[in-house]
């Protein structure tokens, strides 16, 4: 292979890693939650203690499965407490990942876990797979809940099911945009003592693509680098060739 | 059935289409492939007794496809069913008002797209001196009543793929540029252009030249109108503003407007669109005969008798390509459709155009449908097919929404028996579908609320109409799973899929254009999914 040929590829090979790669993984989105929990000390004695619930709920047929991969779990000024209560699919802990799994054999899956009451932020880091679009879609969600009533109560949000402080409904054309981030909010029936619970979205790049694109810098530097090497210094006259 | 119960029954099928919004566009397209559309011009079906507009289509010699197309009992007339009432839009038994009169061609062709000429009386290009798009514009701002939707825009927005493709546009002319440029002098090839540099026809050219061969009448003459592809002359459709044409590649309508020399290769690789749009040149549309005359089956024919043999030559060669594609022979659909009459009072019913439908979903064997039609009744069978609403009070496209006029009991040739606001007699019985949606409804997924120990669904219902819906209107559960049922149900139906619990929406109104959303609570299941078939129902006892 000549060497302008090598050089093509090579720096095609570049461009492609660079561009080419986040487009191969548009169907994930991902996301870093904050749940802003500080109101909640003010209402330890009264509504304490508080859960953490995520689900992942599948829509209508035909849809393909969905999953939500959640990591990096930090409790800030507090801790989980106890081991967390799951339904459906859902696996794992706070301590290491959270997988749910949404299909139409598994249409209810949620993970329940009691967190201190001390606890001002809880953030996790959120991957979502979107592979297809049902007419009723597979719907995330994260809500907080208190104990009123006797029995873990949601905070009213003024999302549109009340409940939840995040909210995604799956479809693979999404964009963050679509991410739904909601604050607690007093109802008129009393039920939510707690008003000022948000959570707030940060999209990130996912690891793969990030790989990719520091894979395609490397490639794109190694490739100037070489080409820079071959060129003659300034003021430098060029070696007599005798071919 | 009294009155009130029928109209009740239609409504909640409409809203029941509205509900499923999507499920019931799909089954449509399940039915109904690919469209296509193929204009002519300026070429009377029939015409009584008057003679100064040319000669007819029907019986002609010189257009012997056409007549076998519509010879029951001929091989090429199996999946064929055509009009011998189509009459020029706003036609009346004996002939129009002057002000009524929608001629020369443009005005047909914007009709054939908004269901109005908007104020069109001319055949000026979209813009230069031209300037169609801005007159539009005007005469929009000061007729807010009038909708400037066009039927390639709602296909465009609903996500339904449309393509209009030009014959002698986006070639290569022999100094290497596009055609499309319409550069002063320029001299065709038979060449396509590669697609990454197709623009949108946003000017007319014509001329001659031993570069060019005509792969249909084997001449070398060229003439693009842009007059006959009404979408031009709707912004969101030509991707260009108001002012000024945007004949650049990077239009983002470049690829809708392909050279018709695209067509075989699309055929071949099945990627033509959902809605075709065919525009043949001003030489093979019966518009123009071609200088020296054209000699067709052995007969050389010259002035209004080439015309009619150059347009059916065209036919003879596109149709059976066509009909041997994929997407026709998966239910597809071929129009030929005529965009206006012609000669002395030419707007009265004795004057008609021809209007051919071919598919394997047609009545078939040249079944003659002897209803009254306009372009009008294929603007509101495409809406119906597509399933695609406008912003106006009826859904419809302007006078899409109204049925064509009567013969009022006067008899003749040309004189149909009765109106028609669709297509729907050429086909088979329950091909076309009877309306369009009013409202459509969006769901969210499923939310176990811990609170209530319900799971509960959020629904948008919204209004598709620029006009009010009065309530109450009702949001109905069909065929719900046994697993679960609806908590907060105000009762269950009666007369629309009896037993689907329901909620209340509104009982008031649905104001134009506006959305609500409301909640369903289900119980959870124990064992497997939640399952229904969401439905709308208005006017009365759910």
């Amino acid at each position: 292979m000549n060497t302008t040929l090598k050089n093509g590829l090579t720096f095609l090979a570049t461009a492609f890693a660079l561009l080419g790669a986040p487009a191969l993984h548009a169907q994930l989105l991902t996301f870093d939650v904050d749940l802003n929990t500080a109101a909640l000390n003010s209402q330890n004695s009264a509504n304490a203690p508080f859960y953490l619930d995520l689900q992942l709920n599948y829509g209508s047929t035909p849809q393909p499965s969905s999953t939500v991969t959640l990591s990096d779990f930090q409790f800030t000024g507090g801790n989980a407490l106890g081991s967390a209560t799951t339904s459906g699919s859902a696996s794992g802990s706070l301590g290491s990942t959270v997988s749910l799994t949404a299909s139409s054999s598994s249409q209810f899956n949620e993970l329940f876990q009691q967190f201190s009451s001390s606890t001002t932020d809880i953030n996790f880091h959120a991957l979502v797979s979107e592979s297809g679009a049902g007419t009723v879609p597979t719907e995330f969600a994260t809500a907080i809940f208190d104990n009123s009533l006797g029995s873990p109560a949601p905070l009213f949000t003024s999302a549109p099911d009340t409940q939840s402080l995040v909210l995604l409904n799956l479809n693979p054309t999404n964009t963050m945009a679509n991410v739904g981030a909601f604050t607690s909010i007093s109802s008129a029936d009393g039920n939510t003592p707690v008003t000022g619970i948000s959570a707030t979205i940060t999209p990130v790049p996912e690891p793969s693509t990030t790989a990719a694109i520091l894979g395609g810098a490397v490639l794109l530097f190694a490739f100037c680098a070489r080409r820079f090497r071959r060129l003659p210094l300034a003021g430098t006259p060029p070696s007599p060739t005798f071919d | 059935m009294n009155i009130s119960s029928k109209f009740l029954k239609k409504f909640a099928v409409a809203c029941a289409c509205a509900t499923s919004l999507l499920p019931a566009t799909v089954h449509a397209q399940q039915q109904i492939g690919h469209i296509f559309y193929i204009l002519l011009e300026n070429r009377n079906f029939t015409a009584g007794t008057d003679t100064s507009g040319g000669s007819v289509v029907l019986g002609n010699a010189a257009a012997p496809y056409i007549n076998s197309l519509i010879t029951p009992g001929n091989p090429n007339a199996a999946q064929v069913s055509y009009c011998t009432a189509y009459h020029n839009v706003l036609a009346l038994p004996g002939g129009t008002i002057l002000a009524n009169s929608i001629h020369p061609s443009e005005p047909n062709y914007v009709w054939f797209e908004a269901g109005s000429n908007l104020s069109k009386l001319d055949d000026n290009d979209p813009y230069g001196t031209g300037r169609s798009v801005q007159q539009i514009a005007n005469f929009l701002a000061n007729n807010t009543l009038v909708s400037g939707q066009n039927i390639s825009g709602l296909l465009n927005s609903a996500g339904f793929t449309w393509k209009a493709y030009g014959e002698g546009t986006n070639l290569i002319t022999a100094n290497g540029t596009n055609s499309n440029a319409a550069i002063a002098g320029q001299h065709l090839t038979a060449t396509l252009e590669l697609e990454a540099n197709w623009t949108v026809p946003l000017v007319s050219f014509s001329g001659s030249n031993v570069t060019y061969l005509n792969p249909y009448n084997n001449s070398t003459q060229w003439n693009f109108a842009c007059k006959h592809t009404g979408s031009l002359f709707f912004p969101d459709t030509n991707g260009s503003n108001v002012t000024t044409a945007n004949v650049s590649t990077s239009n983002p309508f470049s690829q809708n407007y392909p050279p018709l020399a695209q067509l075989a290769t699309d055929l071949a690789n099945n990627t033509t669109a959902q809605f075709n749009v065919i525009t043949p040149d001003q030489f093979n549309d019966m518009h123009t005969a071609l200088t020296g005359g054209f000699t067709y089956q052995g007969t050389h024919y010259t002035g209004d008798l080439a015309q009619v043999a150059q347009g059916d030559n065209f036919l003879s060669i596109l149709v059976p390509q066509i009909m041997a594609s994929h997407d026709y022979q998966n239910n597809g659909i071929i129009v030929i459709w005529t965009d206006e009459t012609e000669g002395t009072n030419q707007n009265d019913f004795n004057h008609t155009l021809t209007e051919i439908v071919i598919s394997p979903l047609a009545k078939g064997n040249a079944y003659a449908s002897n209803l009254n039609y306009t372009h009008s009744s294929d603007l509101n069978t495409l809406q119906k097919i597509f399933q695609v609403t406008a912003f106006t009070p009826t859904g419809f496209l302007n006078d899409a929404a109204n049925a064509s006029n009567s013969s009022n009991g006067a008899t003749g040739a040309g004189f149909g028996t009765g109106t028609a606001f669709d297509l729907s007699d050429l086909f088979q019985s329950n091909i076309i579908p009877t309306t369009i949606p009013s409202m459509k409804i969006v769901p969210s997924g499923y939310v176990l609320n811990r609170r209530t120990n319900k799971v509960t669904q959020t629904v948008t219902v919204t209004n598709l109409l620029n006009a009010a819906i009065t309530g109450p209107i009702y949001l109905a559960a069909g065929n719900l799973s046994a697993n679960t049922a609806m908590a907060n149900s105000a009762g269950v139906t009666q007369n629309n899929t009896p037993g689907s619990p329901y909620v209340l929406v509104t009982g008031s109104q649905l104001a134009a254009g506006a959305s609500t959303t409301v909640t369903l609570q289900f119980t959870p299941p124990a064992t497997g999914s939640i399952t229904d078939s969401l439905f709308l129902i208005t006017g009365g006892t759910p």
